[in-house]
C-alpha cells in the first residue's frame, strides 16, 4: 500500500512541476492519470486550466499555419487553419475577432481567384465577353484595378471599345490624378488596348498620345502607329472651313506635325506644314482681334515661311504693342521694324507715290522714337535707342547705295534680321560689291562689320558695353573663315578694349594694341582721330600714350601716328622738365628725337630752340660768374640765336650794378668796368651798355 | 490708340465714312471728343493713315486663302484613297505583341 501510494505522489509530484513549468500538455496527461485513482477537486481545477492553456496553444499554432499557407498562396489550406484556430480560440478571454475577418477576406480573394481562373479559362478559349465579365466580377469584389484592366482588354478584344474606353478611363483618372508616372496595375498591353480602343472610337491623337509611352520597336506597331496618324490626319482635313475651337485643332495639328516628324512620315509631314500654318495663320488673326499680343510671336516663330513680307511684318506690328507695356520687347521690336518698314513688299502698301512712302518710313522710324522714350530708362530702352539710331543710318545707307548700285535687291533688313533670315552673306556680298560707293574705308568696314559673324560684338562696342564686345569676338571660332569685316570689328574691340585699359591705368595695356596697326591700316579714318586725341590731350596718362604711340609707330610710320608721337614727346618732355626730373641737356636730346619722328613739328622745333637758349645761357652765365669774360663774350657772340646776346647783357647789366654797389675802391672797379667794356665790345661795340660803361669810365676818370 | 477701332470702322473706309464715323462716335460716347478728333485726324492724312494702317490693320485673308488652297490641292492626290479606305478606322485591328503570353 504504501509502495502505490508512494507512485501516485510521485506522479502528482511530476505533474505539479510540468504544471508550475507551464508545461500544460503534459502536465494534463499525468494529472489525468491521478485523477483517475484521486478524483480530487484540485486536480479537477487544475486539469481544466491544462486544458484551455493547450487549446490556445494549439490555436495559435494553427494561426501561423494559416499565415503560412497565405504567403505560399494555399487559400483553402489557409482558410481550413484560421476555422480550426477560430474553434479553439473561442473562450472569451481568448476572443481573436481578426481570425473571423480573416477568414472572410481569404474566403473573399479564394472566390476571386477561382473567379480569374475561370475568366482565364474564358479568355483562353477566346469567349471574351465572358472573360470581361468575370474579370469585372472579381475586380469588383476585390476592388483590384488590375482584374478591371484586363476586364476591358477582353472588351476591346469582344469589340465592346466604348464599354472597353469608360473602364479605362475610369482606372486611368484614379491611377493618375496626382502624377503621369506609369505605374502598376497599369502596363504596356493596358495603355496599348486603352490607345487601340480610342482609335476605334476616331480619338486618333489621344491613341498617339498613349502609345508614345509604350517603348516598343516592332514593325507592326511602327506601321499601325503610321495608319493611326494617318486617320488623325485625315480627320483634321476633315475639319477645314468648318466651325472648329481653333486652339484645340491648332495644338492638334501641332502635335501630329511632331509625330510625323518622329515617325519620319514624309507623305504626311508637308501636308500637316500646310494645314498647321494654316490654323496658325487663323488663330493669328484671332488673337490679333482680342489684343492678345503675348501670344502671338511664338506662333510667327514657328511659321516655316518666316522670311515671309506678312510675317515680318506681323512680327514688327505684334511687339511694336507689346512695347508699349513692357520695355523688354523694345529689343525684339527693333529686330524687325526697320526690316519691315524698308521692306520692298511691305512699303509699297504705304503708297503708291516714293516720296509719300518716305514720309511714311520717317514717320513709323519716329513712331518707334516716341515709344522707345515714352518708357522708363532701363538697360532694354537704352539699347533700343541705340539699336534704333545704329540701323537707321545702315538701312538709310544701304538703301541709298542699293538703289543705285544694286537695285536688283529688294530686301534692305537690319543686322538681327538678316541673321535670323540667313541673309546676312547676301547683304555682306552686296556691301562688297558696291565698296567703292562708301564715303570711306571706315564707314564700308563699319556696315560689313555689322553684318558679319561679329555684328553683335560691333552693337556691344556702340552701346559701350566693351567686355561684352570682347567675350563676343572671343567666342567666334579663329578656325572659321575669316573676313575683311570680323577682323575690322576683332581689331576695333581691341582698341577700345585698350584705351580702356589706359583709363583704369592697367600696367600691361599695350597688349590691347597688337591689332591696332592693321585696324589704321584698314581705316586711316579711326587714326586720324585716335592721333588728334593724342594731340589734344594734356592729361596725366601722357607716359602712356606716349609708350603706345612709340609702340604703334614702331610698328606703322604713318603721318598721323608719327605727328602724335612727336607731339606727345615734346608734351611728355616739358612736362618732365617742368617737374624737375629732366635736364636741359636731357631735354635737347628728346625734342631732336621728336623732331626727326616728325621733322614739321613746330612746336618741338619751338621748344628746342627754347631749350638750346637756355643751354647757352646757362654756359655764358656760369662763365661770367667765374670771371671768364671773355669766354662769355665768345660763347655770346658766337650764339644763332640773338635772346643769347640779349640774356648776355642781361648778365652784364647786373654785373655793374654789382660792382657800383661793391663799395670796392674807385681803381678796382675801374678794372672790373673795363675788363667788361672789353668784352662787351667782343659781342656788340655798338650795344648800349657800352656806351654806359664808357660814361662810368669817364666819370670815375675825372675823379 | 487705334484709330480704325474708335471709330468703328474698317481699313477701306473712305473719308466721308470716316468723317460720318466719327460724327457717330461723338453720339454714342464710347470714346472721348478728344480721342474721336485724333482718331479721325489720323485717318483722313495720307502718310498718318497709311502708319496706322501698318499698326493695327491685320489681313490674312489672302494668305489664309492661298493656304487653303494648298491644303486642298494636297488631300486631293491619289495616294489618299488607300487613306480613305480606312478613314473610318474599321481596317484597324488589334495587335497581340503587348499581350503577356504573347510569347508563348
Amino acid at each position: 500500500m504504501a509502495k502505490k501510494k508512494s507512485k501516485i505522489d510521485t506522479t502528482l509530484t511530476r505533474a505539479e512541476k510540468l504544471f508550475n513549468a507551464g508545461n500544460f500538455l503534459l502536465a494534463e496527461r499525468e494529472f489525468e492519470k491521478i485523477q483517475k485513482k484521486l478524483n480530487r477537486n484540485d486536480i479537477t481545477e487544475k486539469l481544466e486550466i491544462c486544458r484551455k492553456e493547450t487549446r490556445t496553444i494549439k490555436g495559435k499554432d494553427l494561426v501561423k499555419q494559416g499565415h503560412k499557407a497565405v504567403n505560399s498562396n494555399k487559400l483553402p489550406e489557409a482558410i481550413a487553419c484560421f476555422q480550426e484556430a477560430e474553434k479553439l480560440l473561442n473562450d472569451p478571454w481568448l476572443t481573436e475577432p481578426w481570425i473571423t475577418d480573416k477568414i472572410k477576406e481569404l474566403t473573399h480573394q479564394l472566390t476571386c481567384h477561382n473567379m480569374d481562373a475561370k475568366a482565364q479559362e474564358a479568355q483562353a478559349s477566346c469567349d471574351y465577353l465572358k472573360a470581361a465579365d468575370l474579370y469585372l466580377k472579381a475586380g469588383g469584389k476585390k476592388g483590384g484595378q488590375g482584374s478591371l484592366l484586363k476586364s476591358a482588354i477582353c472588351l476591346v478584344k469582344a469589340e465592346r471599345y466604348d464599354q472597353a474606353a469608360a473602364i479605362f478611363q475610369t482606372s486611368f483618372q484614379t491611377s493618375f490624378q496626382t502624377s503621369f508616372q506609369i505605374s502598376a496595375p497599369w502596363d504596356d498591353p493596358a495603355l496599348y488596348y486603352y490607345g487601340f480602343a480610342l482609335a476605334k472610337k476616331k480619338k486618333y491623337s489621344e491613341a498617339l498620345k498613349l502609345w508614345e509611352k509604350l517603348d516598343h520597336d516592332d514593325k507592326a506597331f511602327a506601321e499601325q502607329n503610321r495608319q493611326v496618324l494617318s486617320l488623325a490626319c485625315s480627320a483634321l482635313y476633315n475639319t477645314l472651313g468648318k466651325e472648329v475651337d481653333i486652339h484645340g485643332v491648332h495644338n492638334e495639328a501641332d502635335y501630329l506635325l511632331g509625330l510625323a516628324n518622329t515617325l519620319g512620315d514624309k507623305r504626311w509631314i508637308p501636308r500637316l506644314e500646310i494645314l498647321c500654318a494654316y490654323y496658325k495663320l487663323i488663330l493669328i488673326e484671332t488673337l490679333w482681334a482680342q489684343e492678345k499680343f503675348a501670344a502671338i510671336p511664338d506662333l510667327l516663330l514657328q511659321m516655316t515661311a518666316f522670311n515671309d513680307p506678312m510675317i515680318l511684318g506681323l512680327n514688327a506690328k505684334t511687339y511694336f504693342n507689346l512695347s508699349r507695356e513692357q520695355s523688354k520687347f523694345l529689343e525684339p521690336m527693333m529686330t524687325f521694324w526697320l526690316s519691315a518698314i524698308y521692306s520692298k513688299e511691305i512699303s509699297a502698301k504705304f503708297s503708291d507715290n516714293p516720296d509719300t512712302r518716305q514720309k511714311v518710313q520717317h514717320q513709323l522710324i519716329r513712331l518707334a522714337e516716341q515709344n522707345i522714350h515714352c518708357q522708363q530708362d532701363s538697360q532694354d530702352t537704352d539699347h533700343a535707342a541705340s539699336y534704333l539710331a545704329i540701323e537707321k543710318k545702315l538701312l538709310t545707307d544701304l538703301s541709298a547705295i542699293f538703289q543705285k548700285h544694286a537695285p536688283a535687291f529688294d530686301q534692305i533688313c537690319t543686322p538681327q534680321y538678316a541673321s535670323i533670315c540667313g541673309l546676312s552673306d547676301t547683304l555682306l556680298k552686296l556691301i562688297k560689291q558696291s565698296k567703292p560707293y562708301f564715303k570711306d574705308p571706315e564707314h564700308y568696314l563699319e556696315t560689313g562689320g555689322y553684318y558679319s559673324k561679329a555684328g553683335k560684338a560691333l552693337y556691344a562696342l556702340k552701346t559701350h558695353d566693351v567686355k561684352k564686345a570682347m567675350t563676343l569676338i572671343e567666342s567666334i571660332e579663329l578656325s572659321s573663315q575669316r573676313d575683311e569685316f570680323t577682323d575690322y570689328v576683332r581689331g576695333l574691340v581691341q582698341f577700345e578694349l585698350g584705351q580702356v585699359a589706359i583709363e583704369n591705368h592697367e600696367k600691361e595695356y599695350l597688349q590691347y594694341f597688337a591689332l591696332t596697326p592693321k585696324l589704321f591700316e584698314s581705316a586711316p579714318s579711326i587714326e586720324k582721330r585716335f592721333s588728334d586725341k593724342m594731340i589734344q590731350s594734356v592729361d596725366d596718362q601722357m607716359i602712356l600714350y606716349e609708350k603706345l604711340l612709340m609702340f604703334l609707330h614702331k610698328e606703322r610710320e604713318s603721318g598721323p601716328i608719327a605727328e602724335a608721337l612727336s607731339f606727345v614727346m615734346t608734351q611728355s618732355a616739358i612736362m618732365k622738365y617742368n617737374r624737375g626730373n629732366m635736364t636741359n641737356k636731357q631735354m635737347k636730346v628728346s625734342l631732336e628725337k621728336a623732331l626727326i619722328i616728325s621733322p614739321d613739328n613746330e612746336y618741338a622745333r619751338h621748344t628746342l630752340k627754347q631749350t638750346l637758349i637756355d643751354l647757352e645761357t646757362d654756359i655764358i652765365f656760369d662763365a661770367m660768374t667765374k670771371n671768364k669774360l671773355n669766354k662769355a663774350a665768345r660763347l655770346a657772340s658766337q650764339s644763332a640765336h640773338p635772346e643769347v646776346c640779349d640774356r648776355y647783357f642781361e648778365f652784364g647789366e647786373e654785373i655793374i650794378d654789382q660792382i657800383a654797389g661793391s663799395g670796392l675802391d674807385l681803381g678796382f672797379q675801374k678794372i672790373n668796368l673795363l675788363e667788361l667794356l672789353n668784352s662787351f665790345m667782343m659781342v656788340d661795340p655798338d650795344h648800349p651798355l657800352v656806351a654806359t660803361i664808357e660814361s662810368k669810365l669817364s666819370f670815375m676818370g675825372d675823379k | 490708340m487705334n484709330p480704325f477701332k474708335v471709330l468703328n470702322i474698317n481699313r477701306h473706309a473712305v473719308n466721308k465714312e470716316i468723317i460720318q464715323a466719327a460724327a457717330r462716335g461723338m453720339r454714342e460716347k464710347k470714346y472721348s471728343a478728344r480721342e474721336i478728333a485724333q482718331a479721325q485726324k489720323m485717318l483722313l492724312d495720307p502718310v498718318s493713315r497709311a502708319c496706322q494702317e501698318f499698326l493695327y490693320v491685320v489681313d490674312l485673308t489672302q494668305a489664309k486663302e492661298r493656304l487653303f488652297q494648298q491644303v486642298r490641292k494636297s488631300s486631293d492626290g491619289p495616294e489618299d484613297l488607300e487613306d480613305l479606305e480606312i478613314s473610318d478606322g474599321s481596317q484597324l485591328r488589334y495587335l497581340t505583341i503587348f499581350d503577356k503570353n504573347h510569347d508563348h
